[in-house]
């Protein structure tokens, strides 16, 4: 028997061949039901392609068959995690196509819900990063201080995750007694928060060397494949919906947009739009989101609240029949932009209703990105991107 | 396990009432052995779908914690496994697949339906065409816990249904063997424990 | 300026509400969206998308194109025939056409000529039908899995109070046997 010679000069011409390796829809790192077929070289990433749709739920039909304040909870089960904000760009959507005026304090509760789930967004998505980095235990703190943001959320509308809260029109009711007290014991809590995570994850050594320049996604790319959200403004881009196209109140909030430039609080880490940016933007949104919730939560105690509960809320007609047209309204969620093209045609029910999820846009450039990386480094990109498959799938 | 089985029992001819209830005794404590193992080693797979994966990772997590119930240890692959928990929606793409994970899943297997759409389709019962209408229709079923998503307390609620219905009904290989001794056993026999489901027992069992 | 550089192929277009279009035609969709990214400085497709018609003739296929430069949308229809939905694909334009043109072609099935790859990106690859028109009747079975109709016509038979589907329920089962005999002891 000839025993195989290790030496690497005999080695030389031994042929690797090229494997596809299905990282398939059940898999623990792949943020849901995201199938990934991957041709590899070895432990290189020659090509890959995301199969999407296993989590198909027919929103876009359902739009089209049920009446317009009936798909606000289908709105909370796309971007399952971050359903406040759903819910307020497709009430802005419609008020847009009526023209209502809320209230201006129902406006400022809303704002507040929004970067408050911001905010437990954004905590499950470095968990789940931290997670698929191997890191459980920011995993574990991120969820405690996100029950306690679902705690305060549950307590006005009922639900933990998937709230039906916001309505067309406003809000379906006011907030409880004191409510805007716990929410500042929160955001008091979670200014000491951010730095214990970014002490746990963002500058720790080994996150460092997994994610920095990785998956480098640069502005040109951006803009090809119309990645919106922090994938924009990691890979330098200024632009962010709530600034720049604003809606609602929030002209009125002072907050800064954080954009990456490869110098991030003084030091040189990774390259411009790489995974490490992608995360380290998310830190930055989560204070802004504490400062606007702060803002949102002073003004709500300013302004008086309705004398009529009612009252909270616009008033609507029992059945909406928006006037025939259309609207295509955006507005900025954790994860980029989503945006609502209606089409009405007086009908109670939608003629067209169009969900433009920003993961469906941000997922579909992994193939570019994650060339000639690891495969460890792939999980380490899908993680960054930060998708949420209800919104892909629809 | 040849203790368990019904035909092995008969064939162990008494010599006197003495030494059936000796054996009684054994047969039971050691049923009960191997049930407390069973129950509180319960070894969940990730197989988070939709909105109820996060339900589920938060049950996992520190405020409900359902290590404490033994069932913390997700295992990714279902070669590990003893429960599935179908947390989310099914749709037809996915459905061969979840078909493919339960059968891949070695015996003794439970599943768990969590969340109304894998009770029954969920808010995508009118006007989804490419949801599955309930999960019981790819793979059988042992729990179903409703709600959308059900709270955390609902889904450990169905993880102590569940400990109820194994110490009720064992495993399925516990009944193969069940049916096939009772197919030969004489009239009158008695076997102990296995015949007939116990009584549900209210609040699960002492944790 | 569209008008200008296209002249007759422009069909309309809308400034006033809220969201401005302009109309083409089909034969000058890539012109017009070349037009666009290059003369109007619109550097990312935001969205694109089909609706269906009301009297069923016609598919109209809308983008949104974004510029971030000059701040504003360019938001481009043009009506497709429905039989034979047939346009030109803006993937060599944006990467970004590619999958909302696969998502367009699995729930309208418009064809887009020059794209990669048309294939069904969010229903199952062998899906019959195109869900999003307004004429699709849901499966009663995919491999073997009973479908809606099926499920909700169980439904009303057992008198679930759940709002009937469409067409008529079937026919209520006869009455069931007499139950079998006891078995004895479980054997058989």
């Amino acid at each position: 028997m000839n025993p195989v010679s290790t030496k690497i000069e005999d080695l030389r011409d031994v042929r690797t061949d090229e494997l596809i390796v299905n990282m398939g829809p059940q898999h623990p790192a792949t943020h849901g039901v995201l199938r990934v077929v991957v041709k590899t070289d070895g432990e290189v990433v020659l090509d890959l392609e995301p199969h999407v749709g296993n989590l198909h739920r027919c929103k876009e039909r359902i739009g089209e068959n049920v009446r317009y304040g009936q798909f606000m909870p289908y709105t909370d089960r796309m971007d399952y995690l971050a359903a406040m904000n759903n819910e307020l760009c497709f009430a802005l959507a419609v008020e847009r196509l009526l023209g209502t005026q809320v209230p201006e304090r129902t406006q400022y509760i809303r704002v507040c819900m929004a970067e408050l789930n911001r905010i437990a967004s954004h905590l499950m998505s470095i968990g789940t990063y931290g997670l698929d980095m191997g890191a459980i235990t920011p995993f574990l703190y991120a969820f405690r201080e996100r029950e306690t943001a679902l705690d305060l959320m549950e307590e006005v509308s009922g639900g933990r995750m998937l709230y039906h809260y916001i309505r067309i029109g406003g809000i379906a009711q006011d907030i409880t007694e004191g409510w805007t007290d716990r929410c500042r014991a929160l955001m008091t809590d979670m200014d000491r928060r951010i730095v214990e995570y970014n002490t746990l994850l963002t500058w720790n050594k080994i996150f460092i060397e997994r994610t920095a320049g990785v998956g480098v996604l640069d502005r040109q790319t951006a803009f090809d494949w119309a990645i919106t959200g922090p994938g924009l403004r990691a890979a330098g881009v200024d632009w962010d919906v709530r600034r720049d196209e604003p809606y609602t109140i929030y002209p009125e909030l002072r907050f800064e947009v954080p954009v990456g430039h490869g110098n991030a609080a003084g030091e040189r880490v990774g390259v411009l739009g790489d995974c490490w940016h992608r995360h380290y933007i998310r830190m930055l949104e989560m204070e802004q989101s504490v400062s606007m919730v702060r803002q949102c939560l002073d003004k709500i105690d300013i302004l008086p609240p309705p004398d009529n509960p009612d009252d909270v809320s616009a008033r609507m007609p029992k059945l909406l029949r928006p006037p025939p047209g259309e609207v295509y309204f955006r507005a900025e969620n954790p994860r980029g932009e989503l945006a609502f093209y209606l089409q009405s045609d007086g009908d109670v029910n939608p003629w067209r209703l169009r969900v433009r999820g920003p993961s469906f846009c941000n997922i579909a450039v992994l193939g570019t990105v994650s060339r000639g990386h690891l495969l460890a480094d792939l999980v380490a990109i899908i993680g960054s991107i930060d998708i949420v498959l209800g919104e892909v799938d629809r | 396990m040849e203790i368990y089985r019904a035909s092995d029992w008969n064939a162990m001819k008494a010599a006197s009432e003495d030494q059936d209830v000796a054996i009684l005794l054994r047969v039971e404590l050691l049923r009960k052995l191997v049930d407390w193992g069973r129950i509180n080693s319960v070894w969940p797979m990730t197989f988070g779908l939709a909105c109820c994966a996060i339900e589920m990772m938060a049950t996992a997590a520190t405020r409900f914690d359902m290590d404490r119930f033994g069932a913390g240890v997700f295992r990714a692959t279902p070669r590990q496994s003893d429960l599935m928990i179908v947390a989310g929606t099914v749709n037809y793409k996915m459905a061969h697949r979840v078909k493919r994970l339960f059968d891949e899943m070695p015996d003794p297997k439970w599943v768990m339906a969590m969340g109304a759409c894998t009770v029954g389709g969920g808010p995508y019962s009118v006007h989804g065409y490419h949801v599955v209408q309930g999960v019981d229709l790819i793979v059988p079923v042992d729990v179903h816990v409703p709600g959308c998503p059900p709270r955390p307390e609902a889904v450990i609620e169905g993880l102590f249904r569940l400990q109820e219905k194994i110490v009720a009904h064992g495993t399925p290989q516990q009944r193969r063997w069940m049916h096939e001794a009772m197919a030969g056993a004489p009239k009158g026999s008695e076997v102990v424990g296995l015949s007939a489901p116990a009584p549900a027992k209210s609040g699960g069992m002492e944790v | 300026m569209l008008k200008g550089r296209l002249g007759d192929d422009v069909l309309d277009i809308v400034q006033e509400g809220i969201h401005p279009f302009v109309r083409v035609k089909p034969s000058a969709w890539r012109a017009a969206a070349e037009f666009a990214r290059d003369g109007l400085g619109c550097e990312s497709l935001h969205d694109l998308t089909a609706v269906d018609s009301k009297d069923r003739t016609v598919l109209t296929v809308i983008c949104h194109l974004w510029s971030f430069h000059h701040r504003h949308w360019v938001n481009l229809k043009a009506d497709v025939d429905r039989a034979e939905p047939c346009i030109d694909s803006l993937q060599p334009l944006w990467n970004a056409a590619d999958w909302h043109e696969r998502e367009c072609w699995d729930m309208f099935g418009v064809r887009f000529e020059g794209h990669p790859n048309l294939r069904r990106i969010l229903c199952a690859e062998d899906w019959v039908g195109f869900p999003l028109r307004k004429d699709y009747e849901m499966p009663s079975e995919y491999h073997g899995i009973p479908g809606i109709p099926v499920m909700r016509a169980r439904d009303t038979e057992v008198g679930h109070c759940f709002p009937p589907v469409k067409k008529e329920a079937p026919p209520k089962p006869a009455a069931p046997a007499a139950p079998p005999p006891a078995a004895t002891g479980g054997a058989s």
